[in-house]
C-alpha cells in the first residue's frame, strides 16, 4: 500500500555563507562563556595572568624603568623562565575549554547544532574559535599590556616594545593553537565537562612531571620533548632571544604535531557523534 | 509526477546489541503523516536519522530525494522537534530562536522577523525575554516546536510534539499543524498516544520493534486487518440471550459481558458477523440497541497489527 503523493515544492530562500554560520557558533560559544559565573571566572583568570605577566616582566625591565641600563628583548621573557606560568595557563584552559564539546553532548544541545545545515568542520571551527578567543585574553593580552606598560613607564624604546609585543603575540598564538586543539580533543572524549577539565590539566601536568623524571634519571634534555609545556617554553624562550634547553624548531614541530593530530582525531571523533537517548 | 517525501528502505540502526531500526521500510507521503508506535518502537531513531544525527548501519533513507546522511543539504528543508528537552538554558526563547535561525543562514533582521512569527505561532511572545531555564515542560515543548517551524522548512519532523501540553495548547497546536499542511508543507508527527494522531490525519505508518508493520490510509489498514480478530461491542437489554446466540455462530471466537447491558464479541470474519447480526436484528427475536466496532479506534488497530 502506498500513499498517492502530489508534487512538493522546495522553498527557495537566500541564505548567508557558511563562514557566517560558523561565526554564529563562535559568538554563541563566547556568549556562553562571557555570562554569569563564567564571566567572573574569565575576568579573574585574565587578572591573575595579567598581574603575573606584568609582575614577571617588570623585574626584568626594572633596571631601566628609571632610565638606567640597556633593555633587550630577552628582558621581556621572564614569564617564560619556568613552566609556572604555563601551568597556570593549563588550569585556565581546563576551566574554559572543558565544556566546549562535552557540555553540548551533556545537555544534548549538540542535537540542535546537528539539525542545522552545518558540517562537523563548521561546528568544530566555531567551537575552537570561541575557546581560542577567550584564551587570547589570557595568553596575548597580558603580554601586550606589559609591553605597553614598559613603553610608557620605563626607558624602553618604541621599537623594542613593538618587537616584544610581536613576540608575545607569536608565542601567545602558538599557545592558543595547542591549548585549543588539546581542549577540544579531550572535551570530545567525554560527556562530562569536569572530566574533560581534569583531563586537560592532568595530561599536560603529567607529561611535565614525566619529562622531569625521565630527564633526572637519564640526564638527557631530550626527555623534555615529551612535555608540551617544555616544548612551548623552548619556543617562547627562543622567540625572546633566550637560549632554550631543547631545540626550539624541534619543540615547535612537536607542538604543531600534537595540535594537528588532536585536531584530526577530534574531527573524526565528532564525525561519529550520534545523539542517542 | 508524484513521489513520496521520505523513503526508508531496509533502514537498520544498531545501538550495540539493540536494534533501533530493524530493516525499516516505509514511504511517507505529502501532508501530515502520523508515525505511530509504542515507546521504544524506534520512532525517535527514525527522526534522528532523518535529521542527520544518527548514521544508518544498513539500508537507505531519503528526504525529498536526498540522502538523509547529507545534513547540510537536507537540513535547510527540515524542521526537527526532538523529543528530549534540548534547549540552551542560558538564553531567552528569542535569543535561542535567533541563534538557530542564524545557524540556518538567515541575516540578523530576517532572523528577528522569523523569530517573532514563530514565537507568536506558539503563544510565547509574552515570555520571549525570560530565561529558558525557568520554563515549564509545556513551555519548553512550545519553544522546541517554534524552533522547528521558524525557518519554514518543507518538512517538519515532530517527535511527540504534544507531550506535556495542556488541552488548550494541544488544540492550538493541532490547528497550527493543520494550517502548515494546508500551506503545502509536510509533517511527520510521532506519538504513542494514538487518538492525537487520529485527530490530525488518516495517513499513518505504524511501527514496532524497529519495523514498519503497516502504512497507508487508516481505513485501508483496517481492510488489511479484517481477516484478523475483530471486536464488536453490542448494547442490549437481553445480554444472556444475545450472548448465547452469538456463541452459536461459527465465526465468533469469543463472547464477554463487561457490563450488565453489554456483550462484546470477537470474530475472525467481520463481514459475515455484521451480515448475521443484521439478520438477527431483522428477525426481532433479540433487541440490539447499539453496535460499536471497537476496532474503529486507532489504538485497537495498532494492538491487532502489533500482535
Amino acid at each position: 500500500m502506498t500513499i498517492s503523493a502530489p508534487r512538493y515544492e522546495l522553498v527557495g530562500t537566500s541564505r548567508e555563507s557558511r563562514s557566517r554560520r560558523v561565526w554564529v557558533i563562535t559568538t554563541e560559544g563566547l556568549r556562553r562563556r562571557l555570562t554569569g559565573l563564567n564571566l567572573v571566572l574569565i575576568v579573574l583568570g585574565a587578572l591573575i595572568v595579567g598581574v603575573e605577566v606584568v609582575l614577571f616582566t617588570t623585574p626584568g625591565i626594572a633596571g631601566f624603568l628609571n632610565g638606567g641600563g640597556s633593555p633587550q628583548l630577552s628582558n621581556f621573557a621572564t614569564p617564560y623562565n619556568s613552566v609556572n606560568y604555563l601551568i597556570l595557563a593549563t588550569l585556565l584552559t581546563a576551566s574554559i575549554g572543558a565544556g566546549a564539546i562535552a557540555g553540548d553532548v551533556a545537555t544534548r544541545s549538540i542535537a540542535l547544532y546537528l539539525s542545522r545545515p552545518i558540517t562537523t568542520l563548521d561546528y568544530l571551527v566555531g567551537k575552537g574559535a570561541a575557546v581560542g578567543l577567550v584564551l587570547v585574553l589570557f595568553f596575548l593580552v597580558p603580554g601586550v599590556a606589559a609591553c605597553l606598560f614598559a613603553y610608557f613607564v620605563g626607558n624602553v624604546s618604541g621599537g623594542l616594545a613593538l618587537t616584544a609585543m610581536g613576540a608575545f603575540v607569536l608565542v601567545g598564538l602558538v599557545m592558543v593553537v595547542l591549548f585549543t586543539t588539546l581542549a577540544l580533543f579531550l572535551s570530545s572524549l567525554t560527556r562530562r565537562p569536569i572530566f574533560a577539565g581534569a583531563a586537560i590539566f592532568g595530561v599536560l601536568v603529567s607529561a611535565e612531571v614525566l619529562a622531569a623524571l625521565v630527564r633526572s634519571v637519564t640526564q638527557s634534555v631530550q626527555a623534555l620533548y615529551v612535555s608540551p609545556l617544555e616544548d612551548l617554553l623552548a619556543v617562547a624562550q627562543s622567540v625572546f632571544g633566550v637560549t632554550p634547553a631543547i631545540d626550539p624548531l624541534g619543540a615547535l614541530g612537536v607542538v604543531f604535531g600534537i595540535s594537528a593530530v588532536t585536531a584530526l582525531v577530534t574531527y573524526l571523533r565528532v564525525l561519529e557523534v550520534e545523539v542517542v537517548g | 509526477m508524484t513521489r513520496p517525501v521520505v523513503v526508508a528502505t531496509a533502514a537498520t540502526k544498531r545501538y550495540g546489541e539493540v536494534l533501533g531500526l530493524n530493516g525499516f521500510s516505509a514511504e511517507f507521503g505529502p501532508g501530515i503523516t502520523g508515525l505511530i508506535g509504542p515507546n521504544g518502537a524506534g520512532k525517535s531513531t527514525f527522526f534522528r536519522v532523518l535529521a542527520g544525527q544518527l548514521h544508518l548501519d544498513a539500508g537507505t533513507m531519503t528526504l525529498l530525494d536526498r540522502p538523509a546522511d547529507d545534513p547540510v543539504r537536507s537540513n535547510h528543508e527540515v524542521g526537527y522537534c526532538p523529543e528530549s528537552p534540548t534547549l540552551y538554558e542560558w538564553m531567552t526563547p528569542e535569543e535561542f530562536l535567533r541563534t538557530l535561525l542564524r545557524l540556518d543562514g538567515f541575516e540578523a533582521s530576517e532572523a528577528r522577523r522569523r523569530c517573532q512569527n514563530a514565537l507568536g505561532e506558539v503563544d510565547l511572545l509574552p515570555v520571549k525575554d525570560r530565561r529558558l531555564s525557568g520554563f515549564s515542560r509545556g513551555m519548553r515543548q512550545r519553544v522546541k516546536i517554534a524552533q522547528a517551524l521558524a525557518h519554514e522548512p518543507s518538512v517538519l519532523l515532530l517527535d511527540e510534539p504534544l507531550n506535556a501540553l495542556d488541552p488548550i495548547g494541544r488544540v492550538r497546536l493541532l490547528e497550527l499543524f493543520g494550517r502548515i499542511a494546508e500551506a503545502g508543507r509536510h509533517l511527520i508527527v510521532s506519538s504513542h498516544v494514538l487518538y492525537e494522531v487520529e485527530r490530525l490525519t488518516d495517513q499513518i505508518v505504524m511501527m514496532t520493534n524497529g519495523r514498519a508493520i503497516a502504512q497507508g490510509d487508516l481505513h485501508q489498514i483496517r481492510d488489511l486487518i479484517d481477516s484478523r480478530p475483530h471486536t464488536v461491542e453490542l448494547t442490549t437489554p437481553q445480554p444472556r440471550e444475545l450472548g448465547r446466540t452469538l456463541a452459536g455462530w461459527e465465526h465468533v471466537t469469543d463472547v464477554a459481558f463487561p457490563r450488565p447491558d453489554t456483550v462484546v464479541a470477537q470474530t475472525r470474519t467481520p463481514d459475515e458477523f455484521y451480515r448475521s447480526l443484521g439478520e438477527l436484528a431483522r428477525s426481532g427475536t433479540i433487541a440490539v440497541q447499539g453496535v460499536r466496532g471497537v476496532d474503529d479506534n486507532l489504538e485497537a488497530v495498532f494492538r491487532l497489527l502489533a500482535g
